[in-house]
């Protein structure tokens, strides 16, 4: 009788309770934490950490983010105890840093249809997306002062815009190295010098540059596309030019070596580099890796591909002596 | 003797953490200063790499080589091709800097006019060099247990573990950074002169009342103490910018007179100007505390014997105050030495050796020679300090009885109305600048559209981070929580230290004071490094980390900043007679009562501002804390820093408008506390 009237509660009381016990329960069940270190923005971010966990319940993403900068010297000091399962949103020189540093641990992500061309031959990491650099040009500068909307690269170093124009810094901006080596790889050095004549001053950070440009301190921006776009959609009077040669750089990650839980971390970059997870990120990004998902078309931008050797730090030495006071 | 020991040990609850929590990662962190590695050459290389293929079982050597030839990029092919060629003897003879196409016809050539034999032999030759040049980090992750940790490092990376001072020596050798250190100082010495100046004059004014509104002044000067930093950088571009209201709006537009966009505050002026109000509260503190220390009967006495005032002046006032002008030389020179935050929002790239630790330590992973350039940074501190101490004791004197009246020897009326004036102005500029940074809050978009809006405090409407809106209110409330704990501790902490430092002396005192300043004069990055360096596993025990824990980024915050609490105590110590302890001590009060009778009451002022500045800069300056915080801390939401250095400057006007009315608020209900603890003591 008791056993019946305990069962008999318990039948009533389940379809009241079970709503609010569920994802308790679900919780309870020791879900794993997974810890995501990351340069990625928190908008790309938290519908890609929702998809992940709706398809891995069993795993709970945890997640520093930050600035490519900070983030990484962090995971490279942490290396004697290694504190993340997975790393990703770095650009590719951040990728290869984490690579010299043994950060990342080798790890071919499963059900991946990126192309051969955005993975590292040794697996260490993959690009997830490529981003874009264009001109955001403010318009009403341009109507104000009755000067024409920049089109090329040769346009940024007429008189008409002495002073109006303004890009990141190369030894401050993983946007300004990709800018500037692209530069000097296409047109040479005399071609920053007539550029430098027009650039009042170089943005600390990537996005600085266009933001002046929105704000009206300046009239031409040099930027990537995911800021190229939202400034663009926040209504302010400005206008993007994809010029004739477009610097790009890709973004990617990959698995942390010796991290607390190896076996989310793969599931991580798993989903990160499969075609939901490329759809997931599309929005927010020039074009992604895997064929088909993407924004831009890529196929009417003359994406620039280096010619000849790049060494980094004799780059931004030359570039430094040149250009900064 | 007997009292070393003694003082030792009552002073250890608070020298101990110090140690601690300051000077153990800081050590570890300037540690890695010392570490160069030696690149492997390519025959070390090679070797290496056929000693680790030499372990994998099987044919899969043979296998990885062949693969390590066929997937080859243009790049690795030719750098293979140019390895092999040269360790066969044939260095090649094209430019190795030309495009690849060139280069790659350059490379047929030269191995065709090469006998047959040995162009089979450079073949595989090549697909070695691929690997050991390019691919044997997957190599050495394969076998890292076989290698063991070292040789799996070594073959990893491609050098070995070295010391020396090749990083320190780089300051000199290299253009970039002897550039910044010029730049540095440039823009340093000219700063804390006129800073030490300016606060003298109005500190003396302060002294002799001669300024209007003593009250309401003082509080002014002090304001951009416990404000948010980076504010006066923020509000000087937003009245003197390309988009300045002052430089574009009324001198460009209205009246023509200059063009906006090549005659501006950005620069080295800027920066100067910035540091200048920022540092003008603390110099202020110490020379105010100087000042006060005069017995106001000695130039009495020297006016009744007949000096004129100027001679007063220069014969007793100035060599009393001496001691004061040099702290506050040091305190200015060293402050804007290191200063990062003010260079990034006025700057326009004037490169200052601050700067260039963090572009090497963030941008390049190239944490020696940032740790370096770091040691180099203090050096001109140590050495003002250590001439400052050997100074001081060269002239060691104590006013022989502060509270003993008023000065009534009035100030003639040049110099009155000097320093009048200058308090004044300073206060103007400091109302100027605030009011211009709130009304940047409330309008749509400086300079542009003046539109009055409240959308900088809706997260919701945030344009730039319209999905954060949740997440930014957690990040507010998680950031005041940790925040909030540190003030306390890091205002404690200070006047404790001051304390024993000042009071208690035991051995090595001084070496403490020293020490909890370092946070201030070392860039923000390697307090945070160092506390991953110390703490992350210490001793080498991965079971002891600290790392993501909520204890480490307050201890952080409140380590990183309790030097104001220290300064500001120190500074009101020195009014205080060192006789009222002696006496307590001779009645028989332990040192722990005479601290908490006499000592605490008196600092109670110096406790509430390094709580503020604790609590203020925490919040604010999260340099160090993004190398600590746990996951989802979410701090971005707070960083008015980098929201002023991308140009975001009605989102940092509302944040800062916030923080201030916070600290306003807090102000307001300390003192008023404070009133009524006093009148309840005197009735």
């Amino acid at each position: 009788m008791p056993l019946c009237r305990r069962l008999l509660l318990a039948g009533l009381a389940t379809p009241l309770i079970a709503p609010l016990a569920a994802p308790h329960v679900a919780r309870a069940q020791a879900r794993r934490p997974v810890m995501i270190y990351s340069a990625v923005a928190e908008r790309i971010h938290v519908p890609l950490v929702r998809a992940f966990e709706a398809k891995h319940p069993e795993y709970e993403v945890k997640a520093v983010l930050g600035s490519n900068g900070p983030i990484a010297a962090r995971a490279i000091a942490e290396k004697a105890n290694p504190q993340c399962d997975a790393l990703y949103s770095f650009n590719i020189f951040f990728m290869q840093a984490l690579k010299r540093e043994a950060v990342f641990a080798p790890y071919q992500p499963r059900g991946s249809r990126i192309a051969e061309d955005f993975r590292d031959p040794d697996d260490f990491f993959v690009s997830h997306w490529i981003t874009v650099n264009g001109f955001l040009v403010n318009t009403r500068i341009a109507s104000q002062r009755g000067i024409e909307i920049p089109r090329t690269w040769a346009d940024l170093t007429k008189p008409a815009y002495r002073g109006l124009v303004s890009a990141p810094s190369p030894t401050r901006s993983g946007t300004g190295l990709t800018v500037f080596t692209a530069l000097v790889d296409a047109f040479g050095w005399e071609y920053l010098d007539a550029l430098h004549a027009n650039i009042p001053a170089y943005g600390s950070g990537g996005s600085v540059a266009a933001r002046q440009a929105a704000a009206g301190e300046l009239m031409v921006g040099i930027t990537f596309d995911t800021t190229l776009l939202e400034l663009k959609a926040s209504g302010a009077p400005v206008e993007i030019v994809f010029p004739d040669m477009i610097p790009n750089v890709t973004e990617g990650g990959g698995l942390a070596a010796r991290g607390p839980n190896p076996e989310g971390g793969k599931a991580f970059c798993d989903f990160l580099a499969s075609p939901e997870g490329a759809e997931l990120y599309k929005p927010f990004t020039g074009a992604t890796t895997t064929p088909g998902i993407g924004n831009l078309n890529l196929a009417e931008l003359n994406l620039w591909k280096m010619q000849r050797p790049v060494d980094l730090d004799a780059f931004r030495r030359e570039w430094a002596r040149r250009y900064e006071r | 003797m007997r009292r070393g020991a003694r003082t030792f040990l009552i002073a250890l609850p608070i020298t101990l953490p110090v140690l601690v929590f300051i000077a153990w990662p800081l050590l570890s962190v300037l540690a890695v200063s010392f570490r160069v590695d030696r690149p492997l050459s390519y025959a070390e290389l090679r070797a290496r790499t056929l000693d680790a293929l030499a372990r994998l079982p099987g044919d899969e050597a043979a296998a990885l080589r062949a693969r390590w030839l066929r997937q080859a990029s243009i790049e690795q092919r030719l750098d293979g091709t140019a390895a092999a060629l040269s360790f066969l003897g044939h260095p090649p003879a094209w430019d190795r800097a030309a495009p690849f196409d060139t280069q790659q016809h350059e490379a047929r050539k030269a191995i065709a006019s090469l006998p047959a034999t040995a162009a089979r032999l450079i073949e595989a030759e090549t697909a070695l060099a691929i690997g050991a040049l390019h691919r044997r980090g997957a190599l050495a992750f394969r076998l890292r247990e076989a290698l063991g940790e070292q040789g799996f490092a070594e073959l990893q990376a491609g050098s070995v573990r070295g010391i020396g001072m090749d990083h320190y020596r780089s300051v000199f050798a290299d253009d970039r950074a002897r550039g910044a250190m010029l730049g540095s100082l440039v823009i340093a010495l000219p700063t804390a002169a006129l800073t030490t100046l300016l606060a003298f004059l109005i500190a003396w004014g302060f002294s002799r009342n001669a300024v209007p509104w003593p009250r309401l002044l003082r509080v002014l000067m002090l304001a951009p103490i416990v404000s948010p930093p980076v504010i006066m950088a923020l509000a000087l571009v937003l009245l003197f910018g390309r988009n300045g209201l002052i430089t574009h709006g009324l001198l460009d537009q209205m009246l023509g007179l200059i063009s906006a966009e090549r005659v501006n505050i950005y620069g080295p002026v800027g920066i100067g100007a910035a540091q200048l109000l920022g540092l003008l509260p603390a110099s202020f503190i110490v020379l105010d505390a100087t000042l006060a220390r005069i017995d106001p009967r000695t130039e009495e006495a020297a006016a009744v014997a007949g000096a004129s005032p100027w001679r007063v002046f220069w014969h007793i006032t100035l060599p009393c105050a001496e001691p004061g002008l040099i702290r506050a030389f040091v305190l200015a020179f060293v402050s804007s030495m290191t200063d990062f935050g003010n260079p990034e929002v006025i700057g326009d790239n004037a490169p200052t050796l601050a700067g260039l630790v963090y572009d090497e330590a963030l941008g390049f992973q190239n944490l020696p020679l940032a740790a370096a350039l770091a040691v180099w940074l203090v050096i001109p501190a140590l050495l003002l300090y250590a001439g400052l101490s050997w100074a001081r004791r060269q002239q060691s004197f104590h006013g022989t009885d502060p509270a003993s009246g008023l000065p009534e020897l009035a100030l003639p009326a040049g110099p009155r109305v000097a320093a009048a004036a200058l308090a004044l102005l300073v206060a103007a500029a400091v109302l100027l600048l605030y009011g211009t940074v709130a009304g940047g809050a409330f309008v749509r978009s400086w300079g542009f559209d003046w539109t009055p809006t409240l959308r900088h405090f809706l997260p919701g409407s945030d344009l730039y981070a319209s999905s954060q809106a949740t997440r930014g209110l957690n990040a507010l409330r998680r950031t005041a929580e940790l925040v909030g704990l540190a003030a306390p501790i890091g205002g404690l902490m200070g006047i404790a230290t001051a304390y024993v430092v000042d009071r208690i002396r035991p051995p090595g005192g001084t070496a403490i004071g020293f020490l909890a300043l370092l946070p201030a004069v070392l860039p923000g990055l390697l307090f945070g490094l160092g506390y991953i360096a110390a703490f992350n596993a210490p001793f080498g025990v991965k079971a002891w980390s600290l790392s993501g824990t909520d204890a480490l980024v307050v201890l952080n915050i409140a380590f990183d900043k309790m030097f104001v609490g220290m300064l500001a105590a120190r500074a009101a110590l020195a009014r205080l007679d060192p006789a009222m302890d002696e006496a307590a001590a001779s009645l028989g009060a332990r040192s722990f009562t005479a601290f908490r009778l006499i000592g605490l009451p008196l600092l109670r002022r110096a406790a509430l501002l390094g709580t503020l500045y604790v609590f203020m800069d925490g919040a604010t300056t999260l340099s160090s804390v993004i190398f600590l915080v746990g996951p989802d801390t979410g701090l971005a939401s707070v960083r008015i820093f980098g929201r002023a250095s991308s140009s975001r400057y009605g989102l940092a006007c509302a944040l800062s408008v916030g923080l201030m009315a916070m600290v306003l608020t807090v102000v307001v209900v300390a003192f008023a506390l404070e009133r009524r603890q006093a009148a309840a003591s005197d009735g």
